[in-house]
């Protein structure tokens, strides 16, 4: 049967979601014909079964209802370990799986896989805090000294696996809100550990030079203004390469502001810095880089439309 | 309430389960026809519908009809549940279960809201389906801390 799952050659790995995986993997399945409509519906009666014992469990077999919220979490919950578990399995196999394996049991491996998961989060957690980056930013010191232990330690394998682990207070510009989960929280993590190393590769008096300039935002977090550290890095380090100044420059003098007013219009700014951000390579991957200056884009493109004052505003003076 | 929508066939309170619940219902008929209480096929039919009304109105999910099925056989050994109003009976505690599972936020179980039911019904009711619902709304109302006159009276006496 495996053999004649796999030899369909319509069925297209391309269509599958990895945020919504065993439902994209059974809808693929019925659309090129390896899952029968009977077989579809058997796996909705599974998945129903699955989620009366989970109901039961939850409400430690006091209740056979549950508010919805509730049944939504569960739901959730048994959809996102069932996925940990197939993500495993090539799309093929996974195909075979969901036919052949008890939906329990692969939800049941899901959970194992999430515990693993957990625990690969705060080793990392641990490497993230180990090389953090020295700051006054009030919002990245709460996420590392408490926020993100908090959050791992609080996930809900059994009940809530598919709960968001996103924090809002931390702005994470490079960061993909849509990973659910632990997995969501493993993303986040490789992300500050990257924006760590990427912050920590400009000079020590540079960056404290910076954070005095931008104390008002770091400091106040209830101020309006949330700044990812990373992203003013960026920021700034290529406004001085705009400005000819050697990379990993991070402070812009009255003189470097007036250079880049004269220089560059709104429209010359972005593909100017489209073609000198490579020589921040060194310091982060280049997606990671990409992500940023795609987030910079509106900003960079106001403040070269803005007149002298508004790249001043852009490099942290504070002339008003 | 994304996954929930997912599978064209899983959670859905429609007409088609209703359908598929009233016979469940209805085969009932087998433990309580000795007491003369019957459920028609029709009524069986408005008895399912109700439940998934009432699951819809108090934002609730329940997978199978277990609860309804153990709230007809324990309330027709009930020496108050009689023939004649035996349907609204049912309609009621259908009703009546699932407000006071969300209302109360599930702070009482399935088994303990039964047993609490029955006993009202065949004690301060006696028999009495009016005065029942009017039980079971003071009942919610202490669950959630608040009191009411008809407590205060019902403790007087």
């Amino acid at each position: 049967m495996k053999s004649e799952l796999t030899a369909t050659a319509d069925f297209d790995p391309d269509r599958l979601s990895k945020s919504n995986y065993l439902l994209s993997l059974a809808n693929e399945a019925l659309r090129c014909g390896l899952y029968t409509e009977e077989q579809y519906g058997t796996l909705e009666s599974r998945l129903y079964e699955c989620l009366a014992a989970k109901i039961l469990l939850y409400t430690g077999g006091r209740s056979t209802s549950v508010e919805s919220t509730a049944a939504s979490r569960l739901l959730g919950s048994l959809l996102y370990t069932a996925d940990l578990s197939l993500l495993r399995s090539s799309p093929t196999d996974a195909v075979y799986r969901v036919l052949t394996e008890p939906l329990w049991d692969i939800c049941e491996d899901g959970m194992k896989l999430a515990g693993e998961y957990t625990l690969k989060a705060l080793y990392m957690l641990s490497h993230v805090k180990k090389t953090r980056i020295d700051t006054v930013c009030i919002t990245y010191n709460r996420l590392l000294n408490s926020d993100l232990r908090r959050l791992i330690r609080a996930y809900d394998i059994s009940f809530d696996a598919r709960r968001s682990l996103i924090t809002a207070d931390y702005p994470l510009p490079t960061v993909n809100k849509a990973v659910r989960g632990i997995g969501g929280m493993i993303h986040l993590l490789e992300e500050l550990s990257i924006e760590n190393r990427f912050v920590n590769s400009f000079p020590r008096a540079e960056f404290e030079t910076l954070q005095l300039r931008f104390a008002p935002e770091l400091t106040n977090p209830y101020g309006g203004t949330l700044i990812n550290l990373g992203q003013l890095c960026f920021e700034q380090a290529l406004l001085n390469l705009m400005a000819d100044k050697p990379a990993g420059c991070l402070i812009l003098s009255d003189a470097d502001c007036r250079l880049l007013t004269d220089r560059y219009t709104s429209a010359e700014a972005y593909s100017a810095a489209i073609g000198i951000v490579h020589h921040l390579e060194g310091r982060a991957p280049e997606r990671y880089l990409m992500k940023l200056l795609y987030k910079f884009r509106v900003s960079l493109s106001a403040a070269f439309g803005g007149g002298e004052a508004a790249i001043r505003n852009l490099a942290g003076f504070r002339d008003r | 309430m994304n996954e929930l929508t997912s599978f064209s066939g899983i959670l859905k309170l429609n007409k088609a389960v209703a359908a598929a619940d009233a016979i469940t219902i209805a085969s009932l008929n087998t433990f309580t026809a000795s007491r003369g209480l019957m459920l028609s096929d029709t009524a069986a039919r408005e008895v399912a519908e109700t439940r998934l009304r009432a699951l819809r109105e108090n934002s609730r999910i329940e997978l199978g009809t277990g609860l309804i099925e153990k709230l007809i056989l324990v309330f027709s050994m009930s020496r108050y549940a009689v023939p004649a109003d035996w349907e609204e009976l049912v309609h009621t505690l259908v009703e009546s279960f699932y407000f006071v599972k969300t209302e109360a936020h599930d702070s009482v179980s399935d088994n303990e809201l039964i047993k609490y039911m029955l006993d009202e019904f065949e004690g301060t009711c006696e028999g009495s389906i009016e005065l029942l619902t009017q039980r079971i709304e003071n009942y919610v109302r202490e669950l959630n801390g608040g009191h009411t006159e008809e407590t205060e009276d019902s403790d007087e006496e």
